[in-house]
Parts: structure tokens; C-alpha cells; sequence
């Protein structure tokens, strides 16, 4: 009887040094809904009248190995605007892009002030300095960028680029410069 | 079956009780603590995930280019591995960790609408993974966070426990050695003293000193019964001794009466000649019977006095056979001396040896057709006498029977029992212990009985 004791005992310590001490599970406990605070389980978002956010993909353009100009899908709120999914664009390609070697023109600093597309379809963006401190070639790329992200997003006369309210002239890719650009003056940069 | 020892049962029974203590108190405390500390940290890792979830919910709701900052302000703040899936596509790609680490039971789960929770095993590491779904944003995020120091730190206290156990039953052991010793140390004085009083050591007490009340009241007990043991031998031996003493006289006169009448044994009819010599032979059986009783009496109250002699062995030993063959007119059995042992030297008192050497020859005389050699040999310290009989030997089982008193063997039972008194052989161990010999009945190699008596050689000037 004795021996049973103690041979029960070094068996449950040896079964024990064998296992997590940290219980595990095969299957997932689920939460009851009282449990999930701050009410994340609501439909919509609480202390508004009702409101919830639904997002679209929307493309925005990045630098490919090549120097091409690619097409990249964002997550943005929906109905897009240009000034969201702008910004998007300034954060740059994500890190699985830029380990495909993806890159952006734009810097990373850039400040979008504000960004508006109005009804003839013209896209004015205002941002904190001018482009023209980057290189020519990659003032072209960047402009670029911009000028794609808003046509997909319905800048479809081209844009207009402001740095403190004055209209800045914007580098085409044959080195000429304009006030206003659109997608057909640089389409030689697309990725054929 | 030989019995097991107290002490170690005691040592067993102290370990094991410890262990079994230490081991219940360590598995308690450690179930105990192991059931905080888990739900502690999950309950801890569970608000954790909601006030995370909440302020992701706010940032998409009011600036989702800010989601990255805040990921990373979240993953410093808490160490944890934050995933975020908004409209199909996952956001976030937090420390490494990928989509694919999230459990696929809680991705279901997730996806149906449910935040739920599980802890696995990932690569040797515990983790804790939370989902939890934020429809008003059409976002679910999973936080991953690490159980690996919470297993660290039950694993120290379990070796903790287990160590604590191991030292508690060690003490215990030792607890034990300690109490049986205590124990048992009475028991061992009580048995050394009861072994020396078996050995003639009737003085022999307990000292009661500071011992506890329960080993004292033992101790006196038992100095109280070797008390009354060696009152009651005394007063036996006095009974013994007196009787004999008392029987002397008128046995004295009934010898002298028949003495008497022997010397006008002429004038009696035939039939009165018979009846004489019965008389005198049973009186001389009789006078042997009360000289034996009061010899054995006088040895057991301690009453006689040993003149111990250094004397040479051999020519003591020759004596004494010639003396008790004269005494009892038999014939002379042959003594073998074997080797040179006329330098040989015994202490012992003369007459007693004499009259051990009587008592075997005699007694080899009565029961086994007399005495057919009396052999002397030494062997290491000791001197060897062997007294050889003629008789058919003594069963195994009687042969240390023979030295009891009054003990009647087959032998005698089937030859002369009217002869012997049934002391001699009580008589001779007597004597021969007194002179610190032994004597011991075994087989002869001629046939008979051989009685062997041991003593020590004393060197010269010893």
C-alpha cells in the first residue's frame, strides 16, 4: 500500500515535469457577449448617432524595382476621398511591398494640409513644402504617384499642387513644368 | 521469520509521514497558486485586449492612417502581438507574428461574430491568443500574448515546493532517527541488562537518572521484578539448603542404624537381609540426593567460597579420576593425553573440579556402561577435557536438557532412574562456569556420549 503511495507520487511528479504547467486548450473558449467590454460587439460605434465605418480597397501608385509606377491596394474609409487616401499614399509601401522592393517617391515627411477634388473633376492638393527640393527624376515619379492615386480616386482633370496657397509648377517626365497635370502626361510611367 | 527492526520502522514511518505531508502541502499550495496566477494573468491579458480593441475601434473611426502609430504605441505599452483584419485584408503585420499564428478555432469563431479566447503551444512557447471582432469598424483583432514567463515562474515554485518537500521529509528522516533513538534506547538497556542477569549477573540494575517518566517507570518496573526474581531464588535456595540441612541429622542416624544392623546382618532371617540392603542402598541414594541439594543450594545463594587454584592440568585431571574411581570403586577409564601439555595450567578449585570429574564418570557409569576414556588436549587458549562413555549417546534434543536439574533423559528411564538424583550434571555446569569454562554433550567418535568441559589456560604468572 505504501509502495502504491509513493510510487503514485514519483509518477505524478514525473508526468508533471513533462507538461506546461500553463493549462492549454485544443478548442477556443468563447467570450459571452457581457464579457466583451466597451461594447465592441455593437454595430456600431457607441456614443455616436448610429455610426459605423465601412471601408473599400482603393488603389494608390508605388515606385516598382523597375522605376515603373504600379497600382497598390489600400484600405480606406468609404466613401474615399483624396485627402484619406492621400495620406495613405505618403505612408509609403507596407513592409511586404517594400521587401518586393516596391518604394515611393514622395517623402516620408510629407504633410498633406488638405486635398479636395472639385466638380470639373480637378484635384487641388496642399501640402507643407514644395516638391521642387526633391531631384528632377524623382519629382517626376512623385508627381506621378499623386497624379494616379487621384485620378483613381475621381480627380479625372488632373490635379493641382499648392504650397501656401500658390500653385506650384509640377515637373513632367520630357523635364518641361506645368501648373496643372493629369494621368495622360505620365503614363509613360506606368508599368506596361 | 526474523522481525523487523523498531528503529527502522519508526525511520520508516517518520519519512514517509513527512513526505506524504510535505507532498499534500506542496501540491496544495502549488494548485493554489497556479489557478491565481493563470487567471490572474489571462484576466489581466483579456481587459488588456478590449481597452486595445476600443482605441483601434476609435482610431479607424476617426483617423485610420493613424492605426500604424497606434499598433506600435500598443506593442510597446504591452508587449503583446496585435493583428488586425479590416475589410478582408490583415493591416498589420506586428513583431513577426503572421495571420497564420492566429488559431484557426478562433478565427472561425471570430469571423461568426464571437470574441473568444485560447491558450496554445506554439515551438515550446505558451501563448494567449484573444479575437475579438469589432463589427461597427468591419475589423477583427487578435492579440497574441506570451505565457512563457508565467510558466517560468511556476516551474521556480514547483522546484521550490519540490526542494521544500525533499528538505521537510529529510528533516523528518531525521526527526525520526532522532525519536527512535530516543525510543528505543530504554528497550536496548532493558534487554543488555535482562542478557547480563541470564548470565548470573543477579546484581545487575537499571539506572532510573533523568530518563522520562515513562522509561522511569519501565526502569523501576523492572528493577522491582529482578528484585523479586532474586528474593524468590534466594528464599528457594534457603528452602532448598534448610530442608537439606534438617534432613542431615536424621538421615545421619538412619545410617548409623543401618550400619548397625549390617554388622548383625548374620542374625537376620533371608527376608530381613533383603529389606536391609534395600534400605541401605536407597539410603545411600538418598544421602547423595540431600548433599547434591545442599551443594546446589550453597552455589545458587551464593553461599560457598572457590579456592581457586593455578594448578597443572594434566596431573589435576589425573587425580580426579583416580579420587572418583576410588571413591566409587569403578574401574579407572584410560586417560589420553594428546600433545605435551604438562606445562598446561587451569585455575580452578580443587575440590569442584574433582567433583566435576566424579559426576561425569559416575554419571557415564549409571547411564551409559561407564566411562571408556577421559581425553586432554588444548586448542588455541583453552584446555579440552573430554569424558568418553560407552553408552549408545545422547539425542540431539536432550543434550543441553541433561544439564537441568532433575532432568530424567530416556537413558534414564530405560536403565537405573533410582540410582542418580538428577543433579550431577546440574552440579558439574555449575562448577565449570564458575571457573568461566562452558561444558557442552555431544557424540563420540567411538560411539558414546562425549561430555566436552572447556577452560581457559593460564599462562605462567597470569
Amino acid at each position: 500500500m505504501r509502495l502504491r503511495v509513493v510510487i503514485g507520487l514519483l509518477g505524478a511528479a514525473m508526468a508533471l515535469a513533462g507538461c506546461t504547467l500553463v493549462p492549454t486548450g485544443d478548442t477556443p473558449i468563447v467570450l459571452p457577449h457581457r464579457a466583451v467590454q466597451f461594447e465592441l460587439l455593437s454595430p456600431t460605434i457607441p456614443g455616436t448617432n448610429g455610426a459605423r465605418v465601412v471601408f473599400v480597397t482603393q488603389p494608390v501608385y508605388v515606385v516598382d524595382a523597375t522605376g515603373h509606377l504600379t497600382p497598390s491596394s489600400r484600405i480606406v474609409p468609404s466613401p474615399p476621398n483624396l485627402e484619406s487616401v492621400l495620406r495613405q499614399l505618403v505612408l509609403g509601401p507596407t513592409l511586404i511591398e517594400s521587401s518586393a522592393g516596391y518604394s515611393s517617391a514622395l517623402p516620408r515627411d510629407l504633410v498633406i494640409l488638405q486635398a479636395s477634388i472639385n466638380r470639373n473633376g480637378l484635384g487641388t492638393i496642399a501640402i507643407a513644402r514644395p516638391l521642387s527640393t526633391l531631384s528632377p527624376a524623382q519629382e517626376v515619379l512623385a508627381v506621378g504617384q499623386l497624379v494616379f492615386t487621384a485620378h483613381a480616386v475621381g480627380a479625372s482633370s488632373g490635379i493641382e499642387v499648392t504650397v501656401g496657397g500658390v500653385p506650384q509648377r509640377l515637373r513632367l517626365p520630357d523635364g518641361s513644368t506645368r501648373v496643372q497635370v493629369n494621368e495622360a502626361d505620365y503614363s509613360s510611367l506606368l508599368n506596361p | 521469520m526474523p522481525r523487523r527492526s523498531l528503529r527502522l520502522r519508526l525511520l520508516f514511518t517518520f519519512g514517509l509521514g513527512a513526505l506524504v505531508l510535505s507532498s499534500l502541502f506542496a501540491s496544495l499550495t502549488y494548485v493554489g497558486v497556479q489557478r491565481v496566477l493563470v487567471s490572474d494573468r489571462q484576466h489581466t491579458d483579456l481587459r488588456d485586449s478590449f481597452v486595445n480593441a476600443a482605441l483601434i475601434r476609435n482610431t479607424l473611426y476617426t483617423s485610420p492612417p493613424a492605426l500604424p502609430s497606434l499598433l506600435y504605441s500598443i506593442e510597446q505599452a504591452t508587449s503583446a502581438n496585435v493583428l488586425v483584419r479590416t475589410h478582408h485584408q490583415w493591416l498589420s503585420r506586428s513583431r513577426g507574428a503572421v495571420a497564420s499564428d492566429v488559431p484557426a478555432g478562433i478565427l472561425a469563431k471570430v469571423g461568426a461574430g464571437q470574441a473568444a479566447e485560447q491558450t496554445i503551444s506554439v515551438g515550446g512557447h505558451l501563448l494567449f491568443v484573444v479575437g475579438v471582432p469589432i463589427p461597427a469598424v468591419e475589423t477583427t483583432v487578435y492579440e497574441i500574448f506570451q505565457l512563457d514567463p508565467l510558466e517560468h515562474t511556476l516551474r521556480t515554485l514547483l522546484e521550490l515546493l519540490g526542494v521544500g518537500a525533499l528538505a521537510t521529509t529529510l528533516m523528518g528522516i531525521g526527526g525520526g532517527l532522532w525519536a527512535s533513538r530516543r525510543a528505543v534506547r530504554p528497550l536496548e538497556r532493558v534487554s543488555a541488562a535482562a542478557a547480563l542477569i541470564a548470565e548470573g549477573e543477579l546484581t545487575t540494575r537499571l539506572a532510573v537518572g533523568q530518563a522520562d517518566r515513562e522509561v522511569q517507570r519501565l526502569t523501576e518496573s523492572f528493577n522491582a521484578m529482578v528484585s523479586r526474581l532474586v528474593e524468590r531464588m534466594e528464599r528457594d535456595a534457603r528452602f532448598a539448603s534448610d530442608v537439606s540441612h534438617e534432613l542431615r541429622s536424621p538421615l545421619t542416624t538412619l545410617t548409623t542404624t543401618a550400619s548397625i544392623l549390617q554388622q548383625h546382618r548374620s542374625e537376620l532371617s533371608p527376608a530381613a537381609q533383603e529389606s536391609l540392603d534395600l534400605l541401605t542402598a536407597d539410603l545411600s541414594v538418598f544421602r547423595s540426593l540431600v548433599e547434591d541439594l545442599l551443594e546446589i543450594a550453597r552455589s545458587d545463594a551464593g553461599a560457598t567460597t572457590l579456592v581457586i587454584e593455578t594448578v597443572p592440568a594434566v596431573e589435576l585431571v589425573r587425580q580426579a579420576v583416580r579420587s572418583a574411581a576410588q571413591r566409587h570403586a569403578l574401574s579407572e577409564p584410560q586417560i589420553v593425553v594428546d600433545g605435551e601439555l604438562d606445562d598446561v595450567r587451569v585455575s580452578v578449585d580443587r575440590r569442584r573440579f574433582e567433583r566435576v570429574v566424579t559426576n561425569l564418570i559416575v554419571n557415564a557409569h549409571q547411564y551409559a556402561g561407564d566411562a571408556v576414556a577421559v581425553r586432554v588436549s588444548r586448542r588455541g587458549d583453552s584446555l579440552v577435557l573430554d569424558v568418553d562413555d560407552a553408552g549408545p549417546g545422547i539425542p540431539e534434543d536432550e543434550r543441553e536438557q541433561v544439564f537441568a536439574r532433575f532432568f530424567r533423559g530416556h537413558a534414564a528411564h530405560d536403565r537405573s532412574a533410582s540410582r542418580g538424583t538428577g543433579l550431577g550434571l546440574a552440579l558439574v555446569r555449575d562448577h565449570v562456569t564458575s571457573f568461566q569454562g562452558t561444558i557442552t554433550a555431544t557424540d563420540s567418535p567411538e560411539g558414546g556420549a562425549r561430555f566436552e568441559v572447556v577452560l581457559p589456560v593460564r599462562e605462567e604468572g597470569e
